[in-house]
């Protein structure tokens, strides 16, 4: 992804937000709480000298542990190290999903907006995301994703079929 | 082209040689007037009024942009009062061409798509498809005109007994003629149309630079916005978790879908997105 990412702010004039997350799946009877702090634990087995996390449960008590760095490259290095720990800690099948943010200057309509490549560990492949307002609003451009899948495919491995295309409301970014 | 070119020629050397002259030149007059006077007959047949700059600013400023892009002197810009939507483009030359859209296709295009089908008419005017296709199906309303002519003269001539001996066998064989004319002709009519759709196609991506556009509105001309689901990944994440299989398999629509042209054209724009995209 850290290539593909690259790749994507030379290409699309996308630029990350500086900011990757991993959606995780609580497990039956767990509080908010507990959640928490089982990815806390999982997260102290990294190195976090280079960037800062942090882990948040929505209002859904799904987890996310979420990665921030202004440089590209440590955050690609830091999400795959995630990854690791997660799978060393049990977690990995709970995974639902890796989300990367992308800024994106709309030319149509002249402002910034937030479009999200999703990474669903089921189908082995990258979905693209495009939310049109604010996420309570769930409003999303499917136009936009279309040319979004086009361009990232040969960036990365991306589902073709849109019936895969789920959307991520209220994420924390 | 060439082949449409040869059959024709062929077709009239042949009627010359049949001595049926008089006839074609009949049809020839009927179907001149006819074709001069095409790009109005079109407009008025799909009920489309020409509009001015005063009557639709937004339609008259997008076709003359893109006009002015592609070298090409201003068409009429008309409006077809139809809930279909749909787009066309018509005349018999550069000069004389007209772009109508329906007020269908006004209301469920956006600006981009508007401008990106725009462009696909644009192209259809600048490659003068519009007048080899007029030119293409003008022969062959000549060729079914003479057909039935010549059936009705084989009937007519026959009962009032025939001066020549050879006459009948001649009508016979140049009906015969004609329908090869017809069945070839209108195959190849198909063929190059189809041709030049994609080509067309392409031209707007390169007129609009925006490829994706165009498939966008072709999609939604078919009625087949691309299907995305409406849950969110976290309540299909906990369905899925009780079926061994994804809940929502891919492979049937695309079974069942009817159009697979609008399909084709879409993944060729598709790829004219994914070659701009390297070449930035």
């Amino acid at each position: 992804m850290g290539r593909a990412a690259l790749r994507f702010e030379e290409q699309l004039d996308t630029i990350t937000t500086g900011e990757v997350g991993a959606l995780i799946r609580p497990i039956e009877d767990q509080t908010m709480a507990q959640t928490k702090a089982e990815i806390e634990r999982a997260l102290s087995g990294m190195d976090r000298t280079q960037f800062h996390t942090e882990v948040t449960v929505d209002d859904q008590g799904h987890g996310w542990a979420m990665i921030k760095s202004s440089n590209l490259q440590e955050l690609a290095a830091g999400a795959a190290q995630m990854g690791d720990v997660f799978l060393a800690a049990g977690l990995g099948e709970r995974v639902v999903a890796g989300v990367f943010p992308f800024m994106w200057n709309d030319p149509t309509a002249g402002r910034e907006r937030t479009i999200y490549w999703v990474y669903q560990p089921r189908i082995r492949s990258f979905t693209p995301f495009a939310p049109d307002g604010p996420h309570a609003n769930r409003e999303r451009s499917t136009d936009l994703e279309v040319r979004m899948e086009a361009a990232g495919r040969s960036l990365l491995p991306t589902a073709r079929q849109t019936t895969e295309w789920y959307p991520i409301w209220g994420m924390p970014f | 082209m060439l082949l449409l070119g040869v059959l024709y020629g062929a077709f009239i050397w042949l009627m010359l040689g049949f001595g049926q002259t008089w006839m074609l030149g009949i049809v020839f007059v009927i179907v001149f007037i006819q074709f001069s006077a095409s790009d109005k007959m079109v407009l008025s047949s799909m009920r489309a009024k020409v509009v001015t700059r005063e009557q639709a600013p937004k339609l008259y400023g997008l076709v003359e942009r893109l006009a002015t892009d592609a070298g090409i002197p201003m068409p009429k810009v008309a409006i077809s009062d139809l809930a279909v939507p749909n787009a066309f483009a018509t005349g018999r030359s550069q000069k004389h061409a007209a772009v109508a859209v329906t007020t269908g296709l006004i209301q469920i295009l956006d600006d981009i798509e508007m401008e990106a089908v725009l462009a696909h008419e644009i192209s259809h005017i600048r490659t003068k498809d519009v007048v080899v296709m007029t030119y293409a199906s003008f022969f062959l309303i000549v060729a079914s005109m003479l057909s039935s002519m010549l059936m009705f003269s084989a009937i007519f001539g026959g009962m009032g007994r025939s001066r020549n001996n050879n006459a009948g066998s001649i009508i016979l064989a140049a009906l015969l003629v004609t329908f090869v004319v017809r069945i070839a002709g209108g195959m190849l009519v198909a063929t190059l149309s189809r041709y030049r759709e994609f080509s067309a196609d392409r031209g707007a991506a390169i007129l609009t630079g925006r490829p994706m556009a165009l498939a966008s509105a072709l999609q939604k001309l078919q009625g087949s916005i691309p299907r995305v689901p409406k849950d969110d990944l976290r309540r299909a994440e906990s369905m899925n978790a009780f079926f061994i299989m994804s809940a929502v398999g891919p492979g049937l629509a695309e079974l069942f879908s009817s159009h697979p042209s609008t399909e084709k054209r879409v993944q060729r724009l598709k790829e004219y997105e994914t070659e701009a995209a390297t070449l930035r």
